[in-house]
């Protein structure tokens, strides 16, 4: 029987390696023509699976969705590129973060 | 009580005939009779895999092709199974006050073993975002009290929304513990044997059971083996089963059994093991112990819950274990007795009544506060609502359109516009402009995400996005033909229509329509009739199109008026203006025809309708507005030979929109046609009536707009002769514009009215007009 802690590494490899191809080269890339970005779409299912649930869950902690500091405002090069930069570009919102937690209460 | 439920889970063929299938089914099954109010189950499927089964459909009030809530109403999110089917489709149920995300869960068992369960990298992926989903819901229905603990110190949830529920037993299992007659003895059955249902995964433990047979001292021991085994793992069991000092133990599988042999399998058997190593539930061990079989199972924390008698477990690596307890049941036949007698009440806690209670009563008790909370909260915020859609400077009439939309919808809501444009035009109403993508519906902070589509190139990304994802569709045309030969091809599209028709189709017939758009014999709409809720549609017609052919309904939402003129500019002062602007001498009468040149608006009739009106002594002019007439070469010969040769006219191609204007109040007449009947809608037609200038349209087209008395109709299989008769007639009523006919129609088609049955269907409440929900004067379903 495997620890919990060794799917753990794994699953945070798994989040390096995301980090490392998708999130970190935002920004970095120039800006491709319009063809190319539509081709661009695509990619492992998976992988943009578990970008979103993250984006997602960094969100709902309140928090920056990722730490990347100044995205620069040009065209993503990839979908899901533009997927971290839709998700990291959503502003607070009071009733997402502050939805009370049930309890057994009637 | 409004239940959105997942039945994913129910459409895979892979999970919906196991164990979490079978759990998903009775939840939805007890889901309808919960007690508190009425309870509207709305099922989520995803067509990409296929129908949901008709049994599964109908405990449902209605199937969504759309994991799309409907903005601000409350309801509950039943996730029947988290782990197993794509996340990102359920994004749009969590973090919103009025949704309250609630998560069946089965087992943590793939952490316990990754090498084998997690072992390609999607599968490590997919499952890693499957557990972050699962930590953000808000009710958690684990199936053990085992798996409730799991989920408080694995995900630290708050005890408090863990509600365990267990499993019921199904029906043969649930009549012998009610105190059925015992199932017959099958007759394949050897004289003494012990039961082991499991099935081929070295999670179930087979080889212990058989090497504790072995040592248990029995003289002839069986060992009968339910599960589904293939052949090659039978095989391996055999050799481990006759390998052990010389003795070998007698294995007899069993294949497809039904759960009524099964359960005389388990009332004849000696004992049932159960070896797992992992599990969530286990079912055999309450199905054996309904049966009357004593249980022996390995010490495992579901089994805990289940097997309450510590000497009827065993450590599940311990074959020395598990042999001692075996003996103690079949040498001494009164330790037996004793132990079925203390098992016997166990499945009384997994009846159907039972486990339906628990599911009601987690329910119930959250359902009240949840929608008091919900409504607070809905109220209290400014709604945003994404539009997917083409944006000037696209050259698209959609485009426009959409600009118009933003412009009336940004005074409730805050409006994000998702579109390919690379620099889409500046504007102030618009809270944020993004490339299309995915995350257009994956983002957390949209009320809702409306697709808005046409039948041109410019919509194939947005088509993409909505078939996957679904949700509201606002539809322009009447059929995607065009669209779908773009995007999918030829071939593809033949298998629509193929699917559409209910017949063959070849591919010459898809070419021929695609040229002739007046013979199509179906939309093209199928797909996206499915993935819309709701369906936004411009005209009746195409609504009672759509109902009959894909048993949709959609929502007839009127066109509204993409510009609008003041009576000044249409009074006969500024019209002169315009057409000295444009050059038109006196005494000549402009007819327009409005749009991008095209066979589908009949292009031939109105030149001919032209040289009809100049041979009855008119200085009529044909000019084609909006079209440089590059591939116009057969409608000047036409018009050539029908006596029209310097009569017709072509403007610069998209020519901007003062021009446009000028064009609509210089004219003396228009023309707009349509040879393809489906209730599709003009927004050159549209702009006529705003501008009052008479028209004549074909019937279908100037029904889909509700068209006023200033457009003349004529048949749908219309001539020369009858529009040139047509435009006579109206020219015969005088040079003026009918300024209360266009008035009026202006009030009624406004983009406020638009807008607001807009809201009306998405569900977002009008403070100013009315309730969400209720039917306005500006939106009718159809």
């Amino acid at each position: 029987m495997v620890a919990t802690r060794d799917i753990g590494a794994r699953v945070l490899e798994g989040l390096r390696e995301l980090e490392r191809r998708w999130i970190r080269p935002l920004g970095q890339r120039l800006r491709p023509p319009r063809a190319r970005r539509q081709k661009a779409r695509g990619g492992s299912p998976e992988a943009e699976e578990l970008l979103v649930a993250l984006l997602r869950a960094r969100l709902r902690d309140g928090g920056a969705a990722v730490s990347i500091p100044d995205l620069p405002a040009r065209a993503p090069a990839s979908e899901l590129e533009a997927l971290v930069r839709a998700l990291v570009d959503v502003p607070p919102r009071h009733d997402v973060a502050a939805v009370e937690s049930l309890r057994k209460v009637a | 009580m409004l239940i959105y439920a997942d039945l994913r889970c129910l459409q895979d063929p892979g999970f919906a005939r196991r164990g979490i299938g079978s759990h998903a089914a009775f939840l939805l099954t007890a889901a309808r009779s919960l007690r508190r109010g009425a309870v509207t189950i709305v099922g989520l499927a995803d067509a990409s895999l296929g129908s949901p089964p008709t049994e599964v459909a109908a405990l449902c009030d209605r199937v969504q092709y759309s994991f799309a809530p409907r903005c601000g109403e409350p309801a509950v999110f039943l996730w029947l199974s988290p782990m197993t089917h794509d996340t990102r489709l359920v994004a749009r149920f969590f973090d919103r006050p009025e949704i309250l995300p609630c998560a069946v869960v089965y087992d943590f068992i793939p952490l316990l073993d990754p090498d084998r369960y997690l072992a390609s990298r999607a599968s490590l992926l997919a499952y890693a975002a499957a557990r972050e989903w699962l930590a953000a819901a808000r009710l958690f229905l684990p199936i053990s009290t085992a798996v409730g603990d799991e989920l408080v110190t694995r995900l630290g949830v708050d005890s408090q929304s863990v509600e365990v529920t267990g499993v019921a037993l199904r029906g043969a299992f649930a009549a012998l513990q009610s105190g059925g007659l015992p199932a017959p003895r099958p007759a394949t059955a050897p004289a003494d044997y012990v039961m082991f249902v499991g099935g081929p995964d070295p999670r179930k433990n087979l080889e212990t059971v058989v090497s504790a047979l072995l040592r248990a001292g029995r003289p002839d021991p069986a060992l009968v083996i339910a599960g589904g085994y293939p052949d090659r793992w039978r095989a391996r069991v055999a050799r481990t089963a006759a390998a052990a000092g010389g003795r070998a133990v007698r294995l007899e599988f069993l294949d497809h059994v039904s759960d009524a042999e099964l359960a005389g399998w388990y009332g004849h058997a000696a004992a049932t093991v159960v070896a797992s190593r992992a599990e969530g539930f286990s079912m055999p061990v309450i199905e054996a112990m309904a049966c009357g079989s004593p249980v022996i199972a390995s010490d495992i924390p579901c089994h805990r819950e289940l097997v309450a008698d510590p000497a009827a477990r065993f450590a599940p690596d311990a074959p020395d274990d598990l042999a001692a307890r075996l003996r103690a049941v079949m040498v001494d036949a009164r330790a037996r007795e004793r132990l079925v007698a203390a098992q016997r009440t166990t499945p009384e806690r997994f009846t159907a009544a039972r486990v339906g209670e628990r599911f009601a009563a987690a329910l119930e008790l959250r359902m009240p506060g949840h929608a008091r909370r919900a409504r607070k909260a809905v109220a209290a915020r400014r709604p945003v609502i994404a539009l997917v859609s083409p944006f000037p400077p696209d050259r698209s009439g959609v485009a426009d359109y959409t600009r118009r939309t933003v412009a009336a919808l940004s005074a409730r809501v805050d409006v994000d516009v998702w579109t390919d444009q690379p620099e889409p035009v500046g504007d102030a109403r618009v809270r944020a402009f993004h490339a299309i993508g995915s995350g257009a519906w994956l983002r957390p902070d949209y009320d809702a995400t409306v697709a808005v589509l046409g039948n041109s190139a410019f919509h194939a990304p947005i088509l993409a996005g909505h078939l996957r994802h679904g949700g509201p569709c606002i539809l322009h045309d009447s059929r995607l033909l065009d669209l779908n030969a773009w995007w999918h091809g030829i071939e593809r599209t033949r298998l629509l229509a193929e699917a559409e028709l209910r017949r063959p189709v070849s591919e010459a017939e898809v070419r021929r329509w695609a040229c002739h758009q007046g013979e199509i014999p179906t939309l093209f709409l199928s797909e996206v009739a499915r993935s819309s809720a709701p369906l936004f549609v411009h005209s009746r017609a195409l609504a009672s199109h759509v109902a009959r052919l894909y048993g949709v309904e959609a929502v007839h939402l009127p066109f509204a008026l993409l510009r609008e003129f003041t009576p000044r500019e249409t009074a006969a002062p500024s019209r002169q203006r315009a057409r000295e602007a444009l050059g038109i001498p006196p005494g000549r009468t402009v007819i327009v025809t409005l749009g991008i040149y095209g066979a589908t608006k009949a292009p031939e009739v109105c030149a001919e309708a032209i040289a009809r009106m100049r041979g009855m002594g008119r200085d009529a002019h044909l000019v084609f507005v909006g079209d440089a007439g590059r591939s116009a070469e057969p409608v000047l010969r036409r018009a050539a030979a029908a006596g029209a040769g310097g009569a017709v006219h072509f403007t610069a191609e998209w020519i901007d929109d003062e021009i446009w204007r000028t064009w609509l109040l210089a004219a003396d007449g228009a023309i707009q046609l349509r040879t393809h009947r489906f209730g599709g809608i003009s927004g050159a037609l549209m702009d006529c009536i705003a501008a009052g200038v008479p028209t004549v349209a074909n019937e279908d087209l100037a029904a889909a707009l509700d068209a006023p008395s200033t457009v003349a109709r004529v048949g749908d299989a219309f001539t020369a002769a009858e529009v040139a008769t047509a435009l006579e007639g109206l020219l015969a009523r005088g040079g003026g514009r009918d300024e209360a006919t266009r008035v009026r129609y202006g009030a009624e088609h406004s983009m406020e009215n638009y807008v607001a049955g807009l809201f009306a269907a998405l569900g977002i409440a009008d403070g100013e007009r009315g309730e969400a929900g209720h039917t306005l004067s500006g939106c009718r379903v159809a």
